[in-house]
This record gives structure tokens, sequence and C-alpha cells, in this order.
């Protein structure tokens, strides 16, 4: 099996090097190297706060791997683009060819035909509208101090996270159409993307497809109609059971500009449908959306003011939109158990840092577990069902971009109760900040500080005490980065999140229905401290040095409390 | 400008008339089910204090709760010992589902006595009872070949081994399945397989074949059957024979023999059913043809063969058995 691989990868190889003999060999045609280097050394040290020793777990954990995308961007012709990228990946303490890894990590090809018809196959990152196909932000995502943000950075870059959009294999087009009068351009986009491989037996093949109609009616309006839909294909396996999920929607967007204020008008609109063919047992459900804002622009102070109304029912589903990034049901990669009766490590903040590993790539089909202390308010983004309310954003910049500031707040409810007819209500405040000192001193070097706060809360009141439901959960971080010699950047920061009450986590079955609740309590604070040295070769290399040191409490004792220190080397290098 | 603005007000229209839900009240089960505090809303209470079931009367049970729970009726037979097992998930216990025909769910059966019910839940620690005379038993459906009311029928062919401890014959030690008496089998034969054996050929009720239906797939053979605590090597061989050539006699080399092999490795009494369209004819244990019109034919049926069989190298072995019946179309129901 592994011969086979390896046969596979040398054929990948081969195949790159020649297309890109081929290209090379014609005259105006050109190749580019593109490609991430990065090597990464880390050591850990876990501290088990028990009143019992822990002698079980190893505490100190090093680690660490050497690797190269290494892509070959071709182009040999005007109108077409190949991009094949292989990785080799090397992990420390392996050798003579032990630890070293080879895998295709890009491969697309992309072009224009007869000028008109944008295509590309093969990898595909796309997304649509925040409804239909999205990929929302991980749970609680405020901006970060840099000393986080640097590893974060690399998990957003193995897992193909970028603007929103999720990494699929498959077929996209688009073309447009421009015209005189009324109408100024309509955009047609399409994809589909295979989700799933077939089995032959009881999983068929599962494909993700859809698109999208734009109509620029002018420089002020804007109207989309989006379908995508979730399908299994019926004869590609013997079983005759096919899962659908179909979502459709209109978007508008309209502006209305004066010389110092912009009114922007805005608002989507839609249903769902999701069922299963030939499952008796299963049920249809059928639901809508409506999400309607208006956002002002105040130029002179370099201000934007949204503010909207969401209304997502409680059985609209939508597979691209409502997949989360974060997989609750992982296990962290690093110190996976704990304690003398080795208990399972549950997910923390600084896991959600770090470890790649816990990150979801595709599209599922199933509503993904979360995590209440975490993210109850919106689990699944925006698109998440059963929520109405209100919510506003503020955007402030300043002219010369010393501070920048932004905050957003929603006030949310439920649609329908969870085993009541009383309705939880949701809270959500989150804010940032960031000062560019050394804009404000007029210094040539950066000296930068952040800050970044969240708060939420879901309440249910009741005079029945099993009803009530009182949970609160509060996230800040702040942050300096500080050039103190040319490129040279002195990094530190400080993340806590504490989450306190009680909350009831529906069980759903397979069709997403509830069928039970679990009581859920936490006490719990964790504090990441961080610190370090970087210097920047380019904007595109750097080498750091960090030290962290996560705290990880819990008040019920219903597990261990614990901390990690890490010390870690990081060189990266993008070409 | 003002085309884009009316423009804009019909999609706002469209998008927020579109957007309607269909409500039902709340999804999942109902907290108040799972973690509210129970209580009665109705008592708990039977229809008849004293009840007739060979007349055919019925009781059933009545109460209502706060919530839905899991519930389970008890019904004991203060001198028999019987007992009667009704279990149910719901806030409303009722005829629909705490109806009692009379019948038991751990033998023995009942009898005319004084009955407790108790109400109880697994849930909660509440639990409440009442009182309840079986002024009559349910009479089963069906033919009985015997029930040891009467004692040994010297018509009955009866064979025991000269081994050690035999004890075969009517007894009436309790506890009694159904009435007062059963018939006991045991004993210790070192050297052959069979321990003892028992026929109750059609003529001791005073028939010519047993009155059952021609077809076998409406007739079930029942047999309420001991298992001594401790011992597991007692086999009961019941033979049935059929007078294929209705000459009043059955010629083994010419005519059907079906069997059913029970090996006892319970203990205490139990009910046991078998159709006769499963029974087969047996030879040492294996399947083999029948040596008649090889028809299952329970309208021809003119004597049952009891053999109490046990390994010779296993020592002591014992069983007993009661109330042989004949069944119409479903299994005996106690």
């Amino acid at each position: 099996m592994k011969v086979n691989y390896k046969i596979k990868t040398l054929y990948y190889i081969l195949l790159l090097v020649c297309i890109y003999n081929q290209a090379k060999s014609q005259t105006a045609k050109k190749v580019q190297f593109v490609g991430v280097a990065r090597s990464i050394m880390n050591s850990n040290e876990l501290v088990v706060k028990d009143p019992i020793e822990d002698t079980v777990t190893a505490k100190k954990k090093m680690g660490g791997y050497a690797l190269i995308d290494l892509g070959v961007n071709i182009f040999p012709n005007k109108n077409t683009e190949i991009l094949g990228m292989m990785r080799i990946r090397n992990a420390f303490g392996g050798f003579y060819g032990a630890g070293v890894t080879f895998d295709v990590r890009q491969l697309y090809v992309k072009g224009i035909i007869g000028n008109v018809v944008r295509y590309q196959l093969g990898d595909i990152n796309y997304k649509l509208t925040p409804f239909t196909f999205y990929n929302h932000d991980e749970d609680q995502l405020i901006q970060q101090p840099d000393v986080f943000k640097l590893q974060r950075e690399i998990v957003n870059y193995e897992t193909f996270y970028q603007k929103n959009t999720w990494r699929q294999q498959g077929a996209a087009a688009d073309f447009a159409l421009e015209f005189a009068k009324i109408i100024k351009e309509i955009k047609f986009n399409g994809f589909i993307n295979r989700i799933n491989v077939t089995d032959f037996t009881n999983v068929p093949d599962r494909f993700y497809g859809g698109g999208n109609i734009g109509i620029q009616q002018s420089k002020n309006l804007f109207v989309g109609i989006n379908y995508v839909s979730l399908f299994d294909l019926i004869g590609t396996s013997s079983n005759k059971n096919a899962f659908r999920n179909n979502v459709a929607s209109l978007n508008y967007e309209l502006q209305l500009g004066k010389e110092k204020i912009d009114f922007r008008f805005f608002g989507e609109a839609g249903f769902s449908e999701s069922k299963y063919t030939l499952d008796s047992l299963a049920p249809k459900l059928d639901d809508s959306f409506l999400d309607l804002g208006i956002s002002l622009s105040y130029k002179p102070m370099h201000t934007k003011l949204t503010l909207g109304y969401l209304d997502v029912g409680p059985e609209f589903r939508s597979a691209g939109a409502q997949s989360k990034r974060m997989n609750y049901n992982a296990t962290p990669s690093v110190y996976n158990r704990y304690t003398n009766q080795q208990d399972l490590r549950s997910i923390g903040i600084f896991d959600m840092m770090r470890d790649e590993t816990l990150y979801n790539k595709s599209i599922s089909n199933n509503l993904m577990a979360f995590n209440p202390a975490y993210n109850n308010v919106m689990p699944f983004g925006i698109a998440t069902f059963n929520r109405q309310g209100v919510y506003a954003k503020l955007d402030f910049v300043d002219k010369k971009e010393i501070v920048k500031l932004g905050a957003e707040t929603y006030l949310l409810n439920e649609i329908k109760g969870q085993g009541t007819e009383k309705l939880k209500s949701f809270n959500l405040i989150k804010s940032h900040a960031e000062f560019n000192l050394h804009k404000l001193l007029a210094l040539k070097k950066n000296i930068k500080i952040t800050t970044g706060f969240s708060t939420q809360s879901t309440k249910r009141n009741s005079d029945l005490d099993f009803e009530k439901i009182n949970l609160t959960s509060t996230n800040w971080n702040a942050g300096f980065e500080v050039e103190f010699y040319k490129n040279f950047d002195l990094l530190g920061g400080i993340i806590s999140y504490e989450a306190n009450g009680n909350e009831l986590i529906a069980d759903r079955n397979k069709y997403s229905e509830v069928t039970d609740f679990n009581e859920y309590k936490i006490n719990t604070s964790e504090m990441i401290l961080g610190g370090g040295l970087r210097y920047r070769f380019s904007d595109k290399i750097y080498l750091t040095a960090l030290y962290q040191n996560y705290d990880f409490t819990n008040k019920l004792n219903s597990v261990s409390s614990y901390s990690i220190n890490q010390l870690l080397i990081i060189y990266n290098m993008k070409f | 400008m003002k085309n884009i603005v009316k423009l804009h007000l019909f999609l706002f229209a469209i998008l927020m008339f579109g957007c309607k839900h269909e409500k039902s009240p709340y999804d999942g089960p109902d907290l108040n089910d799972l973690y509210g505090s129970f209580r009665f809303l109705e008592p708990f209470k039977s229809n008849l204090d004293s009840v007739d079931f060979s007349a055919s009367q019925t009781n059933y049970f009545t109460a209502k709760m706060n919530k839905l729970v899991d519930w389970k009726i008890t019904i004991k037979g203060l001198s028999s010992g019987a007992e009667k097992i009704i279990t149910g998930k719901s806030k409303t216990i009722d005829v629909t589902n705490a109806l009692w025909n009379g019948s038991t769910s751990i033998l023995p059966m009942f009898k005319k006595e004084n009955c407790s019910v108790l109400l109880t839940f697994p849930t909660e620690r509440d639990s409440v009872s009442l009182a309840l005379k079986v002024i009559k038993p349910k009479v089963n459906a069906g033919y009985i070949v015997t029930d040891f009311e009467s004692g040994f029928n010297n018509s009955w062919v009866k064979f025991a081994q000269s081994g050690a401890s035999m004890d075969c014959q009517v007894r009436s030690v309790p506890p009694v399945p159904q009435g007062n008496n059963f018939y006991n089998m045991a004993g210790t034969v070192n050297w052959d397989w069979l321990v003892s054996l028992i026929e109750f050929p059609s003529t001791a009720n005073g028939l010519a074949h047993f009155p059952l239906n021609t077809n076998p797939n409406n007739v079930y053979f029942n047999v309420l059957v001991w298992g001594e605590p401790g011992i597991t090597n007692a086999i009961l061989l019941f033979q049935l024979r059929e007078d294929d050539n209705n000459n009043g006699t059955f010629e083994s080399s010419t005519e059907d023999e079906y069997d059913y092999e029970l090996k006892i490795t319970w203990a205490g009494w139990r009910l046991i059913t078998v159709k006769y369209s499963d029974l087969a004819t047996l030879v040492n244990g294996a399947p083999s043809a029948p040596k008649g019109n090889q028809q299952q034919n329970p309208e021809r049926l003119l004597k049952i063969s009891a053999l109490h069989l046990a390994d010779p190298s296993s020592g002591f072995s014992k069983t007993k058995m009661d109330y042989l019946i004949f069944t119409d179309n479903k299994a005996l129901e106690p």
C-alpha cells in the first residue's frame, strides 16, 4: 500500500515535470513556482492540577516538522493556467525517509473559453451568500494579538480557509452578459463538487452544486438569485434512499450615495428543503429565512453603521452554510488524554488556536456538534436556524489609520421552543480595537496595540427551575507588537475566556430531529499568555520564537484543571 | 433613481412577506416530562373491586399523571404467588393500556384469591397500591390433555427405570403453576438416557383421537415445564403420534410421529409453546422423515408421550410438567 502510494506520488511529480517541460519548451509561455516553506519546532509541558499527582501521562512532548509546498503555476497559453502543488513533509525525528510524506496539496486547471466563459477544474475555493454556501468564521473569532495570530494563520493555510470559502473538488464556470439599456450586466456562476465517494453498497456518490445569477442593474442596484443543492446520485450505489438539501435565495443591494453619506440597503431571503427520498421515518424539513438591513457610511468620520433584522426558521437547513469549521467530536492532537484515569481532554481555546487537525474541511449533511460555552448564540454563523432578532455593527477607522474600531451586537430570540413553549433569548456583543501608535508618534518602526472583547449570554426565564437557562461567556484579549530594531518585533498578548452557567443541549437523531436534552453545566476559565520575538526577513518571510502558557481551570471539578506551556519556533516563507 | 427606489421597495416587500414559518409548539420531548416533579392528577383506581374472569369480566386500571412517565403495575396473587405485570409510558393509565384479562406474566396462574396491585414508576419514588379480588380465575380456551388435577389416570402408561432416587408421580408440592397438582419426573439412571416416560393416549380422555383442528398451522401445543434450580441435564422429549390409517392404533413403522425436544436449562416454571406445524420427526435427536403419510394431521393424534431424558454420566436429573393443552390460532396466554 505504502509502495503504491509512493509510486503514485512519483507519478504526480513526473507529470508536473513533464507539464513544466512542455510549457517551458514553448516560447512566450510563463512558468512560476509558488508555495510555502515552513519549519516548526515545539516543546510542550503539561501540568495537571489534581490533588493526586498524574503519574500516567507523559508530561513533556517535543515535536515539529519541516515542509515545503512546491507549486508549479503553468500558463501554456494566455487563456489557461495550471497549478500543481506537491507537499513534502518531514516530521522531526524521522530519518532516511521514515518520517517523510509526499502529498498532492493542490491541483487545478483554469482558463477562459472563447474569451467568454471562465472555468476551473480541480480544487476550487467557492462561496455564494451567507445562507447558501459560506464558510463562517470560527466560534468566537475576534481580532487576536499577533503573538497568537501567527499560529491561526497556519491553521487557516492548512485548512484552506480563505475569505470564507470552502475548498472543494469539482468544476466551476462563470460568464457575464452586458446590456446597453435597463440592465448593466448579468453574471452567471455555476459549480459542481463531489463531496462523498460511493462505496457501491450503502453510500452513494454525493455532490454539491449550484450557482447564482447576479444582475447588476446599475451601479446602485444589484439583485442576485442563488441556488445550491446537496444531493446523492441515485444509481451510484445499491442504496436508493437519497439525501437532498436544496436552498434557494434572492438577495439584493441598493446603494444611495450622497456627498458625505452613503446608504446601502441589503437583504436576502430564501427557503430550504431537506429530505430523504425513500426513508419513511425521515421528516421533510422546509423553512425560510430573511436577513434585511441598512448600512450608513459617514465618509468624513470614516464611520459605518449597519442595522439589520434576522429571521431564520427553525427547520431551515443549508449544508453549505451550516457546516462548521471546528469539529467538536475530534480530540486534540497533543495531550488528548490526561490524568491518572486518562480522561479525554476536551477542546480548549489553545487547541483552537494551534491545532489544524480539529478543523473540518468538507460540507456536512448533518448538523455538526457545537460547544455552547464557545458559541451558543450563532453556532452555525448567521445561518443558524431558529433565530429571530436584530443586529447592529459599527466600524470606525480614522483618517490616518491610527485607530481602528469595530463592534457588533446581536439581540436574538428563538422562534420555536426547545422542549417547552418558552423561548430562549440570546445576546452577543463583540468589539475590537487596534491602535497604531507609531502612526500617532510618527515613528518608522511599528508599535501596535490590539484589544478585543466579546460576551454572549443565553437566557430562558421560567417559574419552573428545570426550564431556566442562564449561560454567559466572556472573552477578552489584549496584545502588542513593538518593532524594537529594524524588522525585529517584540510580541506579547493575553487571551481570557470564561464560561459560566447552564444549558440544555439537544440530542438530535440523524434527521436532525430533537430526541432528548442533556443537562450542561459549566464554570470554567481559560487563559493564554504569550510572548516572543519575530524577525521579518520580508513581508512574506519570518522567523519567530514564542512562549505560551495556557491555563484551564474547571471550577465545577467535573474534569481536572491543567495548564500547558509551549515553546515554539516557526520559520515561515511564502514564495 | 425613483424607479430604483420603487424596485427596492418591491424587493423589500417580497423578502419580508416571503419569510413564514410553520410552527409546532416546540422541538423535542417536553422538558416537564424529563425534569418536572411528579404528581398524580387523578388517583390510581381499579374499575372493579372483585372480578370474575371466568364470566369474561375484564379489569382495568386508571390514573392520570402530570408528566409522561414509565410506569409498572404489578398484580400479585396473595395465595398463589402469581404475578401479572403491565408496563407502559404515558401520562394516562386507562383501559387502552392497563387492561387485565386475568392472565399471568410470572407463573403460577391466578386462582380464586385476593390480590395486591402496586403501581410504581422506575424514575420516581412514588408508588401506590390497591386491593383486588379474583372471584373466579380465567378459563383458557383450548383442549386440555391433562392438568393432573384428578391424579394419575390409570389409562396412562408410565415407565420408570430402576435407577436411584426415582420419583415419577403426580405431586402437589408448591409451587404449582396451575391448580394443585403437577407431574414430577426425577431420578438417577447411569446406564441409559431414558429416565422415565409417561404416555397420554386419547382414549384416557374417552376419545379415539384428540379433538384438534385439521390445520397444523392453527394448532399450538402448550405445556408448563419446571426447571430444577442447579440441574441443567434434563431433557423432555414429547412424541406426538398420529393414527394415519384411522384404525385406532399407532404403528410405528407405517405412521407419522412428530417430536419436540426440550433442553431444560432454566430454573422455575415456564410456558413452552410449539406450533404443530413446527414439529418434526426426530431419530436420536436428528431430523428424519416421518414413516406414515408424511402429512401433519392433528385431528388424527391419538397419543402423546413425554420422555424424561438425561445424559447417563450427568447424574441426578429432575423436571416437572403441568397443564398440557392444545390451543387454536395462538399460544396459550396463561
